[in-house]
């Protein structure tokens, strides 16, 4: 022991303590390669474009710096102030509407005893699968001026903020509802009983123990709709009338006035409040975590007929509007000309007759879709492995986790016009992607990025943290593990990936309606724009185009994982 | 020396997990790193494997310094407390997972395969997965898959605590068995002490990132280095008390105790802690006859399955408190009842004595 003591008082004394750097094994690099590609592509794809658009916006028409000039004009211009003004006016007001709504939804769903919750848990999902131009192409046809409910309005028209809050909620509802069903359905039943046995009325537990455990979900559910809210461009194209919002205001400035520079400001105006929602609804999901404890006994409701029978009438009411915008689509898809000649026809699907791009978009939004998918799991789990699996590197992971967590913030038309700007300066190598597929599946890759991170991340954190340290011990290769343990283990996240690429690469409007060429017009952008020229019959049947196919992925979806998955994932049982 | 480990110093932020930390491991050896959690014993493991690098000292194995080479150069294998097995490879995929490459054409692979499902007595066990097994027998898939490519040197990071208790002791057997047996040089994590008593050749009891103490199990048991040893390793009583220098200590006022001077060498005058173990301590009926006889009183009697554990205090001492064991048939000829006033007798030669500063004095639980 005295040996030791001399050597340790000696190494204190004099010998200074050199750093010990481990020598960098071909794994490592591997990793650390992998890390830089991610980060390099999310730089790229992300922060350069936003920077083409904050720089843009403080120049003048020939690209000369004019400093503030541009902001100081966009503020003086009463009008263009109070587009800013509608904007957060409707992202409050829906966001209010669709949390509320949610909420007593996902109440219901997890919380009651109430039937038919597997029935309702499928309806509330059915937005998800239609372009957000699709509630409001059927609020037209149900509120419009040959609307058949047109009197519920007593006088006010569908063409405004009401059918814009209305068209936007129905396709905000289920992002609501899944953060809410999470947080409703993690509450611990311990406290449920704590409270009873304290004789506390059910007033008094819903105030004191339900909404305390599900706060966080609540200001979560709440900006996370605010902010699909704000970005949205779909809805309110489609239904806004002369009421204006940012990101149809950035649209009109770039494609219709040709004022970039003015179109950059509105983006960045755009971007502020986006930005805000999103770095408090991470700060709250930060207090979420710590809020669940391990051992947690989940809740169980029990019967209560009242409760149950007040519930199942809401969601009723709940699946009768959201089956019905839907299917008001579906029906005017197929009628010859409403409300004069109600018969059927096929007419409406023959798009190669339209504007729009014809069919041939809807291949290509097929084709989009796909590559979305496939290249965009690779991606996000590369990166994700990159990320949590690198030992050392701390800053350069949590710089390539920042940036993953990055997209969820930048509005759709934000990006878009980044993109614009970026692949557009003179000079940049980049530029011949322009217009072409690549750059379509790249943003939508990019916009898309946050979820399919965050769920990629939460499968590898499931894997035991182990596992590299095991193979190296084995001096069995990191990538080996990569493709014999990790990957199989992960094939179920990574599909619920690829589907949610595919959907939203069907649905999205706002990034690719900036990117688009002639050659490679999409199936949602087909929507849009035979909407303007007036075809609305058309359109509704292409968004019910984009509606079927996303079924049937989703459908492809539950077989897979029901059926052919069942035996390679023979391990998951006991 | 087959590992040495020289001034290693890692910290974590502003804690510092290792403290310029020197060891020597022998070839053949059985070493358990034991201490309480954040003592920095699985950091050292983690160091010895350079799944973690530590920021300044020296590590080699077999005289070859591996301070610098990742975990992949390194000769080891590695057992964990999750057991990290891959949950969709089957049993005998998990143990051959290491046996790649020109070393291990494919009948050899097979044949160690076996051999590993044998020395492991999971034989037939081969095609299930391991959500199939036991805990225990997981384990035990672990430990055949880090020892089937033969490595010179075996790490255990708390492989037992995931375990039931009893099939905890049972494979506290086998793997000591197994270990014997295959003569691999072997480091053992743990924060069980009766672990580590039951398993080591050698036992490094470490705290704060610092070792306490080095040796055999009997000898950090019954010599333990200083109070915190004493106080982590088995049961012990702490009396403050001052030493006169001459082996004799003063408790309180009244209380004048003999030391011997055999066990507790010239203890320095000044204030000193005085450790000894309940089942070193005795109670009786006889009247203040024999040395370090004194009056206690009961304070109560704890029921513990194979004996009795009365509690005691000096008289004159009251928030002294002192446990004591006894044996079943001791009890029933005292009947001790709580306030009853017995005979304390401290045997001389079981004290222990330490400069003053021990952990808290009183400590009844």
């Amino acid at each position: 022991m005295t040996v030791e003591a001399v050597t340790a008082a000696e190494g204190i004394a004099w010998a200074r303590p050199a750093s010990v750097r481990q020598r960098l094994a071909t794994d490592a690099r591997v990793f650390v390669a992998v890390l830089g590609m991610i980060g390099a592509f999310m730089v790229l794809m992300q922060v350069v474009p936003l920077w083409a658009i904050l720089s843009r916006s403080l120049q003048d028409a020939t690209g000369a710096f004019v400093g503030l000039a541009n902001y100081a004009t966009y503020f003086a211009t009463p009008a263009l102030f109070q587009v800013a003004l509608n904007s957060l006016t409707i992202a409050t007001v829906s966001a209010g509407i669709v949390v509320t709504l949610a909420f007593l939804y996902a109440y219901a769903l997890t919380r009651t005893c109430m039937p038919f919750k597997g029935f309702f848990r499928v309806v509330s999902l059915v937005p998800i699968l239609a372009p957000s131009l699709l509630p409001a192409i059927a609020l037209i046809y149900i509120f419009g001026n040959q609307g058949f409910l047109r009197d519920w309005l007593f006088g006010a028209s569908i063409y405004g903020p009401i059918g814009i809050v209305i068209g936007i909620s129905f396709w905000v509802f289920p992002h609501a509802l899944m953060i809410l069903t999470v947080a409703l359905a993690s509450s611990d039943a311990r406290l449920y009983e704590a409270a009873r046995v304290l004789r506390a009325g059910s007033v008094r537990t819903f105030l004191t123990v339900t909404l305390p455990s599900a706060r966080y979900g609540l200001v979560s559910a709440f900006f996370v709709s605010f902010t699909l809210v704000i970005a949205d461009f779909g809805v309110p194209k489609v239904i806004g009338g002369q009421f204006n919002v940012l990101a149809v205001e950035i649209y009109k400035q770039v494609v219709g006035r040709h004022d970039f520079s003015m179109g950059a400001v509105v983006g960045t105006v755009l971007l502020l409040p986006a930005v805000v929602a999103f770095v408090i609804d991470r700060f709250v999901q930060r207090r979420q975590v710590a809020l669940l404890s391990a051992r947690a006994v989940p809740y169980v409701p029990k019967p209560a007929p009242v409760r149950d029978a007040l519930f199942l009438l809401f969601c009723t009411v709940m699946a009768v509007i959201l089956l019905g915008i839907l299917g008001v689509a579906a029906y005017a898809s197929f009628i010859q000309f409403w409300p004069y000649n109600l018969s059927f026809t096929l007419d409406n699907y023959r798009f190669d007759l339209m504007d729009g791009g014809g069919w041939r978009s809807y291949w290509n939004s097929i084709q989009m879709a796909s590559w979305t998918a496939v290249i965009g799991t690779a991606i996000v789990f590369l990166g994700a492995y990159a990320v949590e699996k690198t030992r050392r590197f701390r800053a350069a992971r949590s710089s390539v986790h920042f940036l993953a967590m990055l997209p969820m913030a930048v509005p759709g038309m934000v990006l878009g016009l980044g993109y614009v700007f970026f692949f557009n300066l003179p000079g940049n190598p980049l530029g011949f992607l322009y217009h072409t597929m690549a750059i379509l599946v790249l943003s939508t890759i990019v916009h898309y990025y946050t979820v399919s991170h965050l769920t990629a991340v939460t499968a590898l954190k499931q894997l035991d943290p182990e596992f590299e340290s095991v193979s190296a011990s084995l001096k069995v290769p990191a990538y080996r593990t990569f493709f014999r343990v990790t990957l199989p283990v992960c094939t179920p996240a990574a599909l619920d990936v690829s589907v949610y690429f595919f959907v939203n690469a069907m649905t999205t409007v706002a990034a690719v309606v900036f990117l688009y060429g002639p050659n490679t017009t999409l199936a949602s952008v087909a929507v849009l724009n035979m909407d303007d020229a007036g075809d609305i019959a058309p359109a509704a049947a292409m968004a019910m185009m984009i509606v079927y196919t996303s079924i049937t992925v989703k459908l492809l979806h539950w077989l897979v994982t029901r059926g052919g998955l069942a035996r390679t994932q023979a391990w998951r049982r006991r | 020396m087959f590992l040495e480990a020289l001034d290693l110093t890692k910290r974590f932020g502003t804690t510092i997990a290792l403290d310029a930390v020197s060891l020597d491991v022998a070839e053949g050896e059985f070493v358990c790193f034991l201490g309480p959690s954040g003592c920095g014993k699985t950091t050292l493991l983690r160091c010895i494997a350079g799944l973690e690098t530590h920021d300044s000292g020296t590590i080699r194995q077999r005289g070859q310094d591996i301070t610098h080479q990742p975990p992949e150069a390194r000769d080891f294998g590695i057992v964990f407390q999750s057991y990290a097995l891959f949950p969709n490879l089957s049993i005998e995929k998990n143990v051959g997972y290491g046996l790649n490459g020109r070393d291990w054409p494919r009948a050899r692979r097979r044949e160690r395969v076996a051999e590993m499902m044998a020395v492991v007595g999971l034989e037939g066990q081969e095609h299930k997965y391991p959500s199939q097994l036991s805990g225990g027998q997981q384990q035990r898939v672990a430990l055949a898959r880090a020892l089937a490519p033969g490595p010179s040197l075996l790490l255990l990071d708390e492989p037992l605590s995931a375990l039931d208790a009893k099939v905890r002791e049972r494979l506290r057997r086998e793997i000591k068995g197994l270990q014997r047996r295959l003569g691999v040089t072997t480091i053992m994590v743990t924060h069980d002490q009766e672990e580590a008593l039951s398993m080591a050749d050698r036992v490094v009891v470490m705290s704060d990132g610092r070792i306490e103490q080095v040796g055999s199990p009997a000898e950090v048991y019954s010599h333990p280095c200083n109070p915190f040893v004493a106080d982590f390793i088995g049961t012990m009583n702490f009396l403050p008390a001052e030493s006169s220098g001459n082996g004799r200590l003063r408790l309180g006022d009244a209380w004048d105790l003999t030391v011997d001077a055999g066990t507790a060498p010239a203890a320095p005058a000044g204030p000193v802690t005085c450790c000894v173990r309940p089942q070193h301590l005795a109670l009786s009926r006889n009247g203040l006859s024999g040395v370090n006889a004194f009056p206690a009183r009961v304070r109560s009697i704890e029921y513990l399955g194979s004996m009795y554990r009365a509690v005691v205090s000096p008289e004159g001492l009251d928030d002294v408190l002192l446990r004591v064991d006894l044996a079943p048939e001791q009890l029933m000829a005292l009947t001790p009842a709580p306030d009853d006033r017995l005979t304390l007798h401290l045997p001389p030669e079981s004290l222990r004595l330490f400069a003053a500063s021990a952990p808290a004095l009183t400590r009844a639980e």
